[in-house]
């Protein structure tokens, strides 16, 4: 069986893995949406008792697992109680903007911290290795909620920039350009939360790992051989280096969205964050699975983009060198 | 057979019997393609206390295995292990606590078989400690041992990595004199030493074999030392037994052509040792 | 032991002591309120007044005028040091009256002012913090055993039982670990009395944290197992039990501290977040998360600053323990090869 084939069946296995999880916790859960309706006195029981069974609340666990499973597959998640409209679109028009500020984190923090770690390994012990390291260690301490917060503080005291919501009261009337600009300027907050808090994981691993690499024989060869500084590193250095970085890919993805959720709730940014928060707080379930189990997609659909990147970058890999069982 | 062995005035009762002893391996890789491998097929051998049996043979022949089913450190998976009128080959881990004291293995890699993070009174009294004796028995017998081994009792709170080489192999050798076995493997044992200290080890191990009438299972690749302490030697290939008799018999006239092979690289290797008389330069 | 050792050592006791000790070190009851005196900045030290220099610090009380506070000079109100004050309970359990430092009433000395209910924000980040950072470490034991448990069951046992843990780490680290913090809390009560709380927090963030640890040990469980002198201590007769306690174990303890200088830090930001999202510790009592909460309004967040401090208690937190993984990461690696 292919190494991609063995990758994509064990992401089926991690999902199915996933969905039911969450359903035995829906089971342990000891509150409902109706509880709050039940101590209403206007609302009869034979009113709760019929949206129950609307909703399909009073099966049992098994039963409600399976149809939930059988729609899932029908890309329909359940009902949404709170909304009163169909899980799945309310999930997908929020997650379009949860992606939208994840794949701009996740671009924006490689893009930094390719070349940083690079060039900070290359001048290890330099001026420049030792900022980048106690730049990095100081960011990884501080909690993603501190960053958030704090930023938050600065933004909105010197309105730096709009915050709330993605687009403002006038979006209608606006042309294309400046909506998009308008779009950008509220996102620019979040994003730079997120990958502050990001760069400085990933940088570390990649200085490590271009550490390691530069002290491989390979390089010193290369060395002797006169190949230049910046070809050496890039060219030649930063391939080898790049696998263990990439291998990262995957858990800094999970990083990336669950950072997410807490920068999309405090800056306000419409995401899959605040909707999820929401559904949690009023229970509603349904919802709250759909929530868990898109964000479950979308990691296991990431890890699998990474085993790709990986594939292609590693020969080692193809070649079964690394299967040492 | 036993009984024309030279010097078996000193030798007592056959301690250790094995027969018809078998043991394969099963090599697989995940989901099929298993393939067994055997490595010990139908081996027979006895030694008595006090006597030295040798196996030799080439690497992969099946020596090692052999010794571990003895040691009970595999399980066979057919034939019969008598120790001391005991069949162990079939009995289970319980079973097989009380009669463990009677056999020790002093193996080949002597540093690793100890734990780093132990002191030398740590790793002689592991045996002990695993069949229950008290502390100070433990102390007592200790101590007891260090010396006899030839090292110094107050060395006994030292951690194992400050002895040198040949000090850890006395250690190994005290640590399986605790239980005061009636039978020692030496798989390998001095293989890793340089010559002089294994001259003194094997000079040592003698002494304490005629002081206990211990015998001896000595598996080695090194003729050398083969001859100087073994009575019996047996030739193994291909997990099997092809050729067994008295040491000096064996080398002088050898009938199979393994051992014929075997001591044919090992004339060509030595310059400096007789190995006819077993007396080292 | 070199100067930082020492340092480290120092902040790290010194910030554990005062927490511990956070009803003496405060000098007011975190939860008395003062209507009269809400969004208070902090309260000035002086040491001049109109006559001379004193030693003693002393305060003035905030009035509340149209364009903010200011300070009543009419009456100097010095600070007593080792004074009683309001009662508390000393580590939970004795009753006890005295403070490291106070002033006499109707003053009240607020060194971080105070919030919306005119609460002293001193010290309720100090008894916030004895939530939030007994939360962190409940959590972190709780994780680092589950996952040694398992990590030892299936590095030891490995094959069948090695696969299906694995397979089950796999599972846990896979989702993004906010997500599924809230889809867990999300189906559990929302409003239970502060110890209840506590402890389905602890179990809720410690049962999610099992699958790293349990990783880490099971691979050095592997490497363990298959040590010649494991092999020699079977072969001696050791159980299975034997082996894994006086072998293995010793092995992964190094390791144990280290992780739980790592998580530590990470699961007081995780009750923090939860609270801070309203699904944690919930009011009246102080933790850093609920105390943060309040600054999701704009008005407040931009205006009263002095109530980040939360946030500074939290950074502090944090840096130590990070320094401290640091330090043991280099200390005990070393040792493994």
């Amino acid at each position: 069986m292919s190494y991609l084939g063995r990758r994509v069946i064990r992401a089926a296995f991690l999902l199915v893995g996933v969905s039911i999880l969450c359903f035995l916790f829906t089971e342990m859960a000891p509150g409902s949406f109706f509880d709050e309706m039940r101590l209403n006195p206007q609302i009869s029981p034979e009113t709760i008792s019929s949206l129950r069974a609307r909703y399909g609340l009073d099966q049992p666990l098994v039963v409600r697992y399976g149809r939930w499973l059988r729609s899932a597959l029908h890309a329909d998640f359940g009902y949404s109680i709170a909304y009163n409209a169909p899980v799945a679109p309310l999930l997908w028009s929020r997650a379009k903007n949860t992606l939208l500020l994840a794949t701009t984190g996740m671009l924006l923090t490689w893009l930094i911290s390719i070349p940083l770690g690079v060039w900070a390994a290359a001048r290890s012990g330099r001026m420049l290795d030792k900022s980048v390291r106690v730049a990095s260690s100081l960011l990884v301490s501080i909690p993603e909620v501190v960053i958030a917060v704090a930023l938050l503080a600065i933004v909105v005291r010197w309105r730096v920039l709009p915050v709330g919501g993605m687009t403002s009261m006038d979006n209608e009337g606006l042309s294309q350009w400046a909506r998009l600009q308008e779009i950008a300027s509220r996102m620019l907050l979040p994003t730079i939360i997120l990958t502050l808090g990001e760069t400085a994981i990933i940088v570390r691993h990649l200085r490590a790992s271009v550490l390691e690499v530069l002290d491989t024989p390979f390089v010193q060869a290369a060395r002797g051989l006169g190949i230049g500084r910046t070809r050496l590193l890039f060219r030649h250095v930063l391939p080898v280096a790049a696998s263990p970085a990439i291998s990262l890919l995957g858990f800094s993805l999970a990083g990336l969205l669950s950072g997410s959720l807490l920068v999309e709730v405090i800056c306000g940014w419409p995401g899959l964050g605040p909707l999820i928060l929401d559904a949690t707080l009023s229970r509603d379930f349904y919802l709250v699975i759909g929530g868990i189990m898109l964000s479950a997609l979308f990691m296991v659909g990431g890890n699998l983009v990474a085993d790709i990147m990986l594939l292609a970058c590693d020969p080692r890999i193809r070649t079964g060198a690394l299967d040492a069982r | 057979m036993a009984s024309n062995i030279p010097g078996s005035e000193r030798q007592g009762h056959p301690l250790l019997h094995v027969q018809k002893l078998s043991k394969h391996y099963v090599r697989g890789r995940g989901w099929g393609k298993s393939v067994a491998v055997t490595a010990v097929c139908d081996v027979d051998f006895e030694i008595r206390s006090g006597q030295t049996l040798a196996l030799v043979g080439a690497s992969g022949a099946g020596k090692s295995t052999v010794a571990r089913c003895v040691a009970r450190l595999e399980r066979p998976d057919s034939g019969e292990i008598w120790l001391d009128g005991t069949d162990i080959a079939r009995l289970n881990l319980r079973d097989l606590l009380p009669i463990r004291s009677n056999t020790q293995m002093i193996f080949q890699d002597t540093e690793t078989s100890m734990n780093p993070r132990f002191s030398a009174a740590e790793v002689i009294e592991e045996p002990l400690r695993i069949q229950g004796a008290s502390r100070s028995e433990r102390r007592d017998i200790a101590t007891a041992v260090m010396r006899e081994v030839g090292l110094r009792a107050e060395w006994l709170k030292r951690p194992v990595l400050e002895f040198s080489g040949g000090q850890q192999q006395r250690l190994a050798i005290a640590r399986a004199l605790s239980t005061r076995p009636k039978m020692l493997i030496l798989d390998e044992a001095l293989s890793s030493l340089d010559l002089s200290t294994q001259a003194q080890i094997a000079n040592l191990l003698l002494d304490l074999q005629s002081a206990h009438s211990m015998a001896y299972l000595l598996i080695s690749h090194d003729l050398t030392l083969v001859a100087r302490m073994a009575d019996v030697l047996s030739v193994m290939s291909d997990g099997r037994i092809v050729e067994m008799g008295a040491t000096q018999q064996v080398i002088a006239d050898p009938k199979h052509v393994q051992t014929q092979r075997l001591l044919a690289s090992a004339r060509a290797a030595e310059s400096k040792f007789d190995l006819a008389s077993g007396a080292s330069a | 032991m070199r100067a930082k050792t020492a340092i480290l050592i120092v902040a790290l006791v010194g910030l554990h002591l005062t927490l511990l000790l956070a009803g003496f070190v405060a000098p007011c009851d975190p939860g008395a309120q003062d209507r009269e005196l809400p969004y208070a900045p902090p309260t000035r030290l002086h040491f001049v007044d109109a006559s001379s220099w004193h030693l003693r610090p002393f305060v003035y009380r905030w009035n509340a005028g149209p364009d903010g506070y200011f300070e009543d000079k009419r009456q100097s109100f010095p600070v007593h040091f080792l004074t009683s004050g309001p009662a508390y309970k000393l580590l939970g359990i004795f009753e006890a009256k005295w403070h490291l430092f106070g002033v006499d009433e109707p003053a009240r000395i607020a060194l971080l002012g105070t919030d919306g209910f005119g609460r002293d924000e001193f010290s309720r980040v100090l008894s916030g913090g004895q939530i939030s950072v007994a939360e962190g470490i409940a959590a972190t034991l709780l994780a680092l055993l589950a996952g040694t448990i398992f990590g030892i069951i299936a590095g030891y046992y490995g094959r069948l039982t090695d696969e299906s843990v694995m397979g089950a780490t796999e599972l846990f680290l896979s989702l993004p670990w906010l997500y599924f913090l809230l889809g867990v809390r999300a189906f559990l009560p929302l409003h239970l009395s502060p110890a209840r709380t506590f402890l389905l927090l602890t179990c809720v963030i410690g049962l999610i944290g099992w699958a790293r640890p349990a990783r880490l040990v099971r691979g050095i469980v592997l490497s363990a197992r298959s040590r010649n002198y494991v092999l020699a201590a079977r072969s001696f007769g050791g159980s299975d039990f034997y082996l894994m306690w006086r072998h293995i174990l010793p092995e992964v303890l190094g390791l144990l501290l280290t992780q739980a200088a790592l998580l530590v830090p990470r699961y007081i930001a995780a009750e923090v977040t939860l609270s801070f999202f309203g699904l944690g510790v919930n009011e009246p009592v102080a933790s850093w998360g609920n105390m943060l909460s309040t600054l999701q309004q704009y008005s407040v967040l931009v205006s009263y600053a002095w109530l980040l401090a939360p946030a500074v208690a939290l950074v502090v937190t944090s840096v130590i323990y990070s320094i401290l993984a640091d330090t043991l990461h280099s200390r005990l690696e070393f040792r493994s090869t």
